[in-house]
């Protein structure tokens, strides 16, 4: 992962567990069903995302992406629905640890919600720190990449990494 | 002293927002390990960094034949076996107990260091003056390396001076907290200061402490004053060094209670974030009541619960359910008489454990559709205690013992 570059989905802040998936799906998380949650995926704050996300598109929020209660399966839906990563000013623990864990590039940067409007298109650079929207043109700087969670995801997840660290083949 | 103990722990001067592998002292596992990759280690012919530092604490399924206990915890036993762990660290039935309080109790939780558990209410051990974090997903790579990443939180310090009042419990500290916070310390630490720590006993502070992530804060921290070495003084299984906070430490901001404005809180039906004073919710109907999880279920809140219910007896139209946090606190229950108390009130009194707290285990509060239940314990959303469709409310012993008397929620007499 070097260049992350699509369709700009905006969030605000807090946006939690229950804003992801209604606590009516509650049931289908319990019995471990975690596709069928998938289609259900933010559908209170914007039913039209399922229908219209696509392999690459990035989620772009603002403070506590991820808080409330730890619900399992999200990160999945997220990556199944072809999101690429999520970048927010801040992340819940769980949701941020879940998802680098996993491989899912769940990225700080104070800078980028300012810069996007829903909708754009940004690409950005996580080794160079540069990003710019393509919609509008504009480049902007952002934060240095932690490189350790670069790591983390180049490796693909947490599992791999620590194979590595270890020095077991994969 | 997130700082403190996480430059230890990284061998580096380390400051908020930095990134770093930290050495682990100690990992506390549940006997629920479904949540992860339970096979990654054997699976890929590794061993667990330091059996010694490995403690595996029966608190889900203390009857194995019901609910999610069927994948049997018998595997666990031979893992642990195989993987050399020694047989004092393995807390089956008999010496069995919550894997956020067993730790403490077997001096395990060591101040100064960082602790990892298993399962998601970790920060509980913040209270020893550990950085107690919740690995979950990582679990099986902690296990293996005895590290764990992390990015070094902003700080909030709350300074508490005072004391409680009686009939008040860390219950009602957490649920303040979150009211007032308010997602505010998502991604945070919290770190404790000032006088009023000196009278909250350990019970209290791990109460307090083990709500961190209901909070949204990755873990609290708590000094390691007298109270903290008295209860290591015959228990701790390693030398420590405790770090203090220094006068001039910076803070992302503060916070300032007086312990004696705290009073019995009430959250719920359904959310944990819904919170009220107890006397706008008095009146509510009740038909079971819980006592136990690693919220509560410590000495003082069965003690609590023996205070209010001496003498008197629980209603016809309500069960109450106690569920000791391990097999120390029952042992010390029992010594203090308060079992005796609770069943003579009409209670029933269940093998240590997590019990009640989480759907998947089994006991006899298990809740059924409709039902409306006060419980100690650490969540209230739909299902966690049974049926989606039976209500529940957060509040702390005293306030869940007097409801059970009376069946509807109330004001102590």
């Amino acid at each position: 992962m070097k260049v992350l570059s699509g369709r700009v989905w905006k969030f605000g802040d807090n946006i939690d567990s229950h804003v992801f998936l209604a606590s009516r799906f509650d049931p289908m998380v319990r019995a471990r069903e975690y596709l069928n949650v998938v289609p259900h995926v933010l559908e209170e704050v914007r039913p039209e995302f399922v229908h219209e996300v696509s392999q690459g598109d990035l989620v772009v929020a603002g403070e506590a992406f991820g808080s409330g209660k730890h619900v399992h399966g999200v990160v999945n839906a997220l990556r199944i629905l072809g999101i690429e990563a999520v970048i927010a000013r801040s992340f819940a623990n769980t949701f941020e640890k879940e998802a680098i864990n996993t491989g899912f590039p769940a990225l700080t940067y104070d800078t980028v919600h300012g810069n996007v409007a829903d909708g754009d298109r940004l690409e950005l650079d996580v080794t160079t720190f540069q990003a710019r929207n393509l919609t509008t043109g504009r480049t902007f700087d952002v934060e240095p990449t932690d490189l350790g969670i670069l790591e983390i995801l180049d490796a693909g997840g947490l599992a791999a990494l620590t194979l590595q660290r270890l020095g077991i083949p994969a | 002293m997130t700082e403190k103990i996480l430059s230890r722990a990284s061998g580096r001067d380390v400051r908020v927002g930095d990134f770093l592998w930290a050495k682990v002292h100690t990992v506390s596992l549940p006997d629920l390990t479904g949540f992860f990759d339970f096979e990654f280690i054997e699976r890929n012919g590794l061993r667990v960094w330091d059996p010694e530092r490995v403690l595996i604490c029966m608190d889900h399924f203390m009857y194995p034949s019901h609910g999610l206990g069927v994948a049997g915890i018998s595997k666990l036993r031979a893992w642990a076996k195989r993987q050399g762990i020694p047989a004092r660290n393995l807390f089956d039935i008999g010496r069995h107990g919550l894997s956020h309080q067993v730790p403490a109790e077997a001096g395990m939780a060591i101040p100064g260091t960082v602790y990892v558990a298993a399962d998601t209410q970790a920060s509980t051990a913040g209270a020893l003056n550990c950085f107690a974090l919740a690995s979950l997903e990582a679990t099986p790579y902690v296990l293996a390396t005895g590290e764990t990443w992390l990015k070094i939180p902003p700080v909030i310090r709350i300074h508490l001076t005072g004391t409680l009042r009686p009939g008040v419990l860390s219950r009602d500290i957490c649920l303040k907290l979150m009211d007032d916070l308010q997602g505010r310390a998502v991604g945070k630490v919290i770190e404790f200061s000032g006088p009023g720590i000196a009278n909250l006993s350990m019970d209290l502070r791990m109460g307090v402490a083990n709500g961190a992530n209901h909070l949204g804060a990755i873990t609290m921290v708590f000094p390691a004053d007298k109270v903290v070495t008295d209860y290591l003084a015959k228990r701790a299984r390693y030398p420590y060094e405790a770090v203090q906070a220094d006068d001039d430490a910076a803070y992302g901001s503060v916070l300032e209670y007086d312990l004696g404005d705290f009073e019995p809180m009430v959250a719920g039906p359904d959310n944990p974030h819904c919170i009220q004073p107890l006397g706008k919710l008095s009146g509510v109907p009740i038909t079971a009541a819980y006592i136990g999880s690693c919220a509560s279920g410590r000495l003082d809140d069965l003690a609590a619960a023996a205070t209010v219910l001496h003498g008197r007896k629980v209603s016809s139209d309500v069960r109450l359910v106690v569920t000791p946090i391990s097999s120390e606190v029952m042992q010390q229950a029992s010594a203090a008489g308060y079992i005796t108390t609770l069943t003579e009130a009409g209670a029933t009194v269940t093998t240590p454990g997590c019990g009640a707290c989480f759907h998947g285990n089994t006991s006899p509060l298990y809740l059924d559709d409709e039902e409306v239940c006060v419980t100690t314990s650490v969540e209230n959303w739909p299902g966690r205690m049974g049926s989606h469709k039976a209500h529940i409310y957060i509040a702390n012993a005293a306030v869940v013992s007097e409801a059970a008397v009376r069946g509807r929620l109330g004001e102590g007499a």
